[in-house]
């Protein structure tokens, strides 16, 4: 168990489990609906394409919290790239 | 290599935490979709007074429609799902008109047809291949909680897959190296070999997998682009004609026609589905949804031709690259394309799969296990987990079918009594184990579980007429394959079991690394 | 019946476990082929089992039909490997040779 001793204890791995599990949805979710909407190809293509390719953006952002040793510089990417994106995605608005 | 090295270490302890904390209902999970690539054919197992034959798609649908125009007639849409090479009956089911008595659009039960005579098929409750289909990503659990779970853990495995193929240091060096009754060495090896060799197949079945319940699980993207999530489906898939009923009485055209035109525009592509509306109006209309069995997208498309006159009224659009991989996703997870030879092949590898976790579940007591200490406590968890999910989950499925066969057909409530059956077998079981030593509970709830699978041609044989030696004398395929999946079960199990019981950990004093009680012949039965 | 597939990819599987060396002493035992030519013939039954698999399953589902009976092939080759490694390396020939045969049985 010398990962988990190199990675903070008790709280800080119950810290990062949140930030991989629920800020890597979060954050994959506003990535890939701001990628959809943005993409320049017909709506429901980019629709997809951004459903498709969600998971692929989670587990790459739940492992790499694991991967990192610092704690706030994960929770500033994830939490920070899910509040911009999602921030956008409802300042744009839908497509018309 | 440092790098690397810096990124095996964290990777490697991720993959052991989250196929520990998702393995148990992955297992499952993987073990009920296997037996779901033989749905329908379980469903005509758990029937066996049926023994319809397929007929031509355009003579069951005409059959289909003579009877719901004689039965009913004014409901508001009918459903027609034809049958196949697998599924030999018509399912029909239809929704009544909205009116003061019954406000919502419910629709009404299931009824099944002879598609050469048109009669509704008699037969036993049950839920039949249904019942491990729903159970593999609902987990018995109400809406929507049990699809969210199994989200999870599918997200879990998908981790899982990724970490490990990092931590992973010699994969192709390993690709053929299996050694036997070596303890933590052959849990490791077998746990290498199932995982590495399917890899292919493991990530395939995990992406389109969460791919199946996309809406569901990542809906996002919808939102961020439509004001009105239901544009998408329009957009996507083709306008659904929700025409309201002109309220002028007409007859629907001949049926056979319709079906013909169809397959010509899809080049000789199979119908699997018809939908009409308002079929006693002026303004009735057919939809023909294509079968997707002819390609890998599992959506096929569907054309809509007017109810009253036969003209074309409209037709989904062709996919785009993005719909056409998402629909190819799908079918590939379904696998209802792959003729026998792929079917079996995806059997057996969805078999390797579920060894896969089993092993890995296995490998993580193996490591753990120090000879002589005090087991702690998470330690003796995990060990009684193991044996309630890996030894009791297939006598509950055991069970299931010897219930099918033991209830009275005429029982009221026999289909929720079957499903009991399976979940007492297997909690029960479970719970029972934890009465006896590990080692003692590996070997009984081996022995239970090889002895529920080889009483099933028994059973079948002692209550139907439809016996092994019977089938195989009128060469009825699916009947002599189910007894022989049985008993290759039951054998794989026997010789864990016997396994568990023979192959000692020698002394374990003197050991470093004595293997679990149940040793290396147990990836082979916890595949079966 | 159409497991040509998966004999070849057997047989390809089989030659290839033979170059790789792994089971050292064992690897000896197969008369036939020195391990280069091994790793050459291995490569060469994988690419007709591909050819084999689009031949038989059609151009939407052959690399699909190829990857899944390779694995298949792949755990049986493993699992005869881990209890019989000279016979499991020898079947390769009959493997391959079976691949025509077993086509025209008809099922």
């Amino acid at each position: 168990m010398s990962i988990r001793k190199a990675r903070g204890g008790g709280w800080q791995m119950a810290a990062r489990c949140l930030t991989a599990l629920l800020g890597g949805y979060a954050a994959a979710a506003g990535i890939a609906s701001l990628g959809a909407r943005l993409l320049p190809i017909a709506t429901a293509e980019a629709t997809a394409w951004g459903m498709i390719l969600s998971f692929l953006i989670f587990v790459s952002l739940g492992l790499w919290a694991f991967h990192e040793h610092r704690l706030t510089r994960i929770a500033l990417v994830i939490w920070g790239s899910a509040a911009a994106t999602i921030g956008a995605v409802l300042l744009i608005g839908p497509r018309a | 290599m440092k790098a690397r090295a810096g990124l095996r270490q964290p990777m490697a302890w991720i993959h052991s935490w989250l196929g520990l904390v998702a393995g148990w209902i992955l297992f499952a999970m993987f073990l009920t979709g296997t037996a779901s690539y033989f749905r329908p054919e379980i469903t005509r197992w758990m029937q066996p007074e049926l023994r319809t034959e397929a007929a031509a798609p355009a003579e069951a649908a005409r059959s289909a429609i003579a009877w719901l125009q004689a039965n009913a007639p004014h409901d508001e849409q009918w459903y027609i799902y034809l049958p196949d090479d697998r599924t030999t009956a018509t399912r029909i089911f239809t929704r009544p008109r909205p009116d003061s008595m019954t406000p919502a659009k419910r629709r009404r039960e299931e009824i099944r047809l002879d598609p050469a005579t048109g009669e509704a098929l008699e037969a036993r409750d049950t839920r039949g291949g249904e019942q491990f289909y729903r159970f593999h990503f609902q987990l018995q659990l109400p809406h929507p909680w049990g699809r969210w779970l199994a989200g999870l853990c599918a997200m879990f495995m998908l981790g899982a897959i990724v970490s490990g193929v990092v931590t992973h240091k010699r994969i192709f060096v390993d690709f053929f190296t299996l050694r036997w009754g070596k303890g933590q060495r052959s849990w490791l090896d077998a746990h290498n070999v199932t995982a590495v060799l399917a890899l292919p197949f493991h990530a395939m079945i995990t992406y389109t997998g969460l791919i199946t319940l996309v809406l569901m699980y990542m809906p996002w993207p919808i939102a961020a682009n439509y004001a009105k999530p239901a544009t998408f489906a329009v957009e996507a898939y083709g306008n659904d004609p929700e025409g309201a009923a002109s309220g002028r009485p007409a007859r629907l055209v001949p049926i056979a026609p319709l079906i013909a035109a169809a397959t010509e525009e899809w080049k000789g592509g199979r119908p699997s589905t018809l939908i009409v509306r308002n079929p006693d109006d002026a303004a009735s209309s057919v939809t023909i949804l294509r079968d997707g069995t002819d390609a890998l997208n599992a959506r096929g498309g569907s054309i809509t031709y007017a109810g009253a006159d036969g003209r074309r009224l409209a037709a989904s659009p062709p996919p785009g690259p993005a719909i056409e991989t998402a629909g190819v996703m799908l079918g590939l997870h379904m696998g209802n394309y792959a003729g026998p030879v792929l079917r079996w092949t995806y059997f057996l590898l969805g078999l390797t799969g579920s060894a896969m976790v089993a092993t890995g579940l296995l490998l993580w007591t193996a490591k753990r296990r120090k000879p002589g200490a005090t087991p702690f406590f998470g330690f003796r968890v995990v060990e009684r987990m193991n044996i309630g999910a890996l030894a009791c989950l297939p006598a509950g499925m055991a069970a299931f079918f010897l219930a099918n066969r033991l209830i009275p057909a005429a029982q009221p409530g026999r289909s929720g009594l079957e499903v009991s059956a399976m979940f007492w077998m297997w909690f029960g079981l479970a719970v029972l184990s934890l009465l006896r030593p590990v080692r003692r509970a590996w070997i009984e709830t081996l022995a239970v579980a090889a002895v529920a699978f080889a009483s099933v041609p028994v059973v079948n044989a002692l209550t139907t007429d439809r016996g092994l030696i019977r089938s195989i004398a009128s060469g009825d395929g699916l009947f002599v394959a189910f007894d022989l999946v049985m008993l290759s079960v039951a054998a794989c199990l026997g010789f864990a079991a016997w396994r568990a019981a023979h192959i000692a950990p020698v002394a374990p004093r003197q050991r470093r690394h004595a293997g679990p009680p149940a040793s290396a012949g147990k990836e082979l039965a916890d595949a079966a | 019946m159409p497991l040509e597939t998966l004999l070849l990819g057997y047989a390809a599987l089989a030659n290839l476990a033979r170059a790789s060396g792994r089971p050292q002493r064992v690897a000896d035992a197969i008369p036939l082929l020195r391990p280069v030519h091994a790793k050459i013939a291995g490569i060469a039954l994988a690419l007709l089992s591909l050819v084999a698999s689009f031949w038989r399953f059609g151009a939407y589902q052959g690399l699909v039909a190829w990857l899944g009976l390779t694995s298949l092939a792949g755990v049986a080759l493993v699992l005869l490997l881990s209890r019989w490694p000279v016979a499991a390396l020898r079947l390769w020939l009959p493997a391959m040779a079976l691949a025509v045969p077993i086509d025209l049985v008809g099922f």
